[in-house]
């Protein structure tokens, strides 16, 4: 094999020479560090478990130059911007279709039908393709946006999704609007942008899923308005008394429907931001009845699913409000998948429940209820799956393990 | 907060760390990731990238050690930026020298001992000759920008790194390396 010199570099592991640094906004900085930290650290079953919305768009960054021909309306097409409107290789691992998975007889939970949106002229909306299962659903839309419209590097678009199911109208949303929103990724000419959005929510199938894309802003919003909320939360706890126990400033919470009123609150900073292109763009899909099951194993509320190389955890499980929790899987080779860098499982390691001696892989990336491996396990490779339950009440920590799976 | 302390709180997982972290070392990082960058990425990319430096650097904590923790922190950002220009398909920078060896491409204990050997021959490298060939190569910068920061002509730094280059042309193939 060949090496060039700047690949044999990268093995370089010793001192390196001083070089003179340039001025960076660290603060800045600060501010994306915190909020991915918070992202992992604030796994917490919803206030309102029928609400989920995953999406790849927070980090995602690409912005690439794809062919004219890769966009056409057919199943490789919607591969191909799938690849593309990726933000990094964990959150790529997690997509269906892009793992490098067999994709062979998934045709029937993907439709690459263009539908249209309505909406506002200056930008013209319609899907790319749709990837859909018992419980993900995956949109990568085009937008052209007229002439004379230039769209920035950093834009990205909110989404808000709403399912019908006959009478019923839930919409899938939290309060992150950060995790909603998806980057714009360059098409091959000025006027062609792609983004995708990910979501994960429960009977999914033969629903009508709407789907309403409000203004492009600039990703800085994002955590401007994430810094925002936690400002503008602090204020109501205060007003409400911060001696208060938690107990106390949580009912309060809830009986005023303080998470409508953050909701509320992050549309109206949304509606009030800078943008780059105002507007508001709307469209109805719906999903088949009789999609295909891609789970490869499912038992007590932990779907594995080895074509997203992902774990899902049913919020509906008996999981008191508030409490936080934490897979951990062993493998029947030993090794024992969990997370680390959390409070949860620093927890569990001081409790011997696992030891930094032990051989563990990490999660690559926890969005919201769904744990994505770094690679592929096969369900016959487990030995356990553990569910620790972490209920702080204000004064004293209370740890459950529930054991989700056991190989016979 | 020195960087024995920082190491020490991080390995806790002391968040108060991980800012100070990011308050040392921002300008450092984000310099090396917009050197290997050469003018392709904009800021906002810059700082994710970055950010997401620091945030393998935490959940890697119990892997830092102080006296390396700098050179660690540019390791990380180095592969990061690398990886983000090629996902955006951008090209990276390639010399037009490469070494050829006959070990095989799959072995992982080839790949260390590769690594092991090259940095034993950097090591034996003379100071001046590792400076230029770790700004050129580790940090990507720029002839006008190394003699600047090196205070010396950029005809000298041509010249310079060009012998440099040809001194571990020969210590390599001294090891068995070919040279294309």
């Amino acid at each position: 094999m060949s090496k060039n010199l700047y690949d044999l570099f990268s093995e370089y592991r010793g001192e390196l020479p001083e070089i003179k640094e340039e001025k960076c906004d660290s603060e800045r900085i600060k501010q994306l560090v915190r909020q991915q930290t918070s992202e992992k650290k604030n796994i917490k079953v919803r206030r309102n478990p029928k609400m989920f919305i995953i999406s790849i768009a927070a980090a995602l960054t690409a912005v690439t130059s794809i062919t004219a021909a890769a966009y056409s309306d057919n199943f490789g097409g919607f591969k191909k911007v799938l690849r593309r409107t990726e933000a990094s290789p964990a959150v790529n691992s997690e997509l269906p279709l892009v793992n490098g998975s067999d994709t062979d007889g998934m045709e029937d939970n993907i439709s690459v039908d263009s539908v249209a949106f309505t909406g506002s002229d200056s930008v013209s909306v319609k899907t790319a393709g749709m990837y859909y299962d018992n419980n993900t659903f995956m949109l990568s839309v085009e937008m052209k946006v007229s002439d004379g419209i230039s769209i920035r590097d950093d834009a990205v678009v909110i989404p808000y999704f709403t399912k019908y199911n006959g009478d019923t109208a839930v919409e899938m949303r939290d309060q992150s609007g950060a995790a909603n929103a998806a980057k714009l990724v360059k098409g091959d000419d000025f006027q062609t942008y792609y983004a995708t959005f990910y979501i994960t929510e429960k009977d999914i199938a033969g629903s009508t899923i709407g789907v309403r894309l409000e203004n492009i802003i600039p990703r800085a919003a994002l955590t401007d308005c994430q810094t925002a909320i936690v400002a503008e939360q602090n204020k109501w706890h205060e007003e409400f008394g911060t001696d208060s126990s938690i107990e106390d400033w949580k009912a309060y919470w809830k009986e005023n429907d303080l998470d409508k009123r953050t909701l509320d609150f992050m549309d109206s900073y949304y509606r009030d931001c800078d943008k780059i292109v105002e507007g508001s763009w709307t469209a109805e899909v719906e999903v088949p009845a009789d999609i295909a099951d891609t789970s490869t194993f499912e038992n007590n509320g932990f779907r594995v699913k080895a074509d997203t190389l992902s774990i899902t955890v049913d919020a509906e499980r008996d999981i008191p409000e508030g409490a936080s929790y934490e897979p951990v899987i062993t493998l029947k080779n030993g090794d024992v998948i969990f997370t680390t860098g959390t409070k949860e499982t620093e927890w569990l390691k001081e409790n011997g429940v696992f030891t930094s001696e032990d051989k563990h892989e990490n999660f690559a990336s926890i969005y919201s209820n769904v744990f994505s491996y770094s690679k592929p396990h096969d369900v016959n490779d487990i030995a356990e799956v553990s569910m620790y339950i972490f209920n702080y009440d204000g004064s004293e920590l209370t740890v459950e393990k529930n054991l989700v799976y056991t190989a016979d | 907060m020195d960087d024995e302390k920082l190491v020490r709180l991080l390995r806790k997982k002391k968040e108060e760390a991980l800012e100070a972290l990011v308050e040392k070392y921002s300008a450092y990082v984000s310099t090396v990731a917009r050197n290997v960058a050469g003018g392709t990425l904009g800021n906002s990319d810059i700082e994710e990238i970055t950010a997401d430096v620091f945030i393998t650097v935490w959940k890697k904590s119990s892997e830092l050690c102080a006296d390396t923790l700098r050179s660690y922190l540019a390791v990380i950002a180095r592969n990061i930026s690398i990886d983000r220009l090629r996902k955006l398909h951008y090209t990276v920078p390639i010399d037009e020298l490469e070494i050829d060896d006959s070990s095989d491409v799959e072995s992982n204990t080839d790949q260390r001992l590769i690594a092991d050997e090259f940095n034993s021959v950097i090591n034996e490298m003379s100071q001046r000759d590792r400076e230029l060939l770790l700004r050129y190569y580790f940090y990507y910068q720029k002839i006008p920008q190394i003699a600047a920061e090196m205070s010396i002509s950029e005809s000298s730094c041509k010249t310079g790194l060009f012998r440099a280059r040809n001194r571990l042309k020969e210590k390599l193939i001294e090891r068995g390396y070919g040279y294309e």
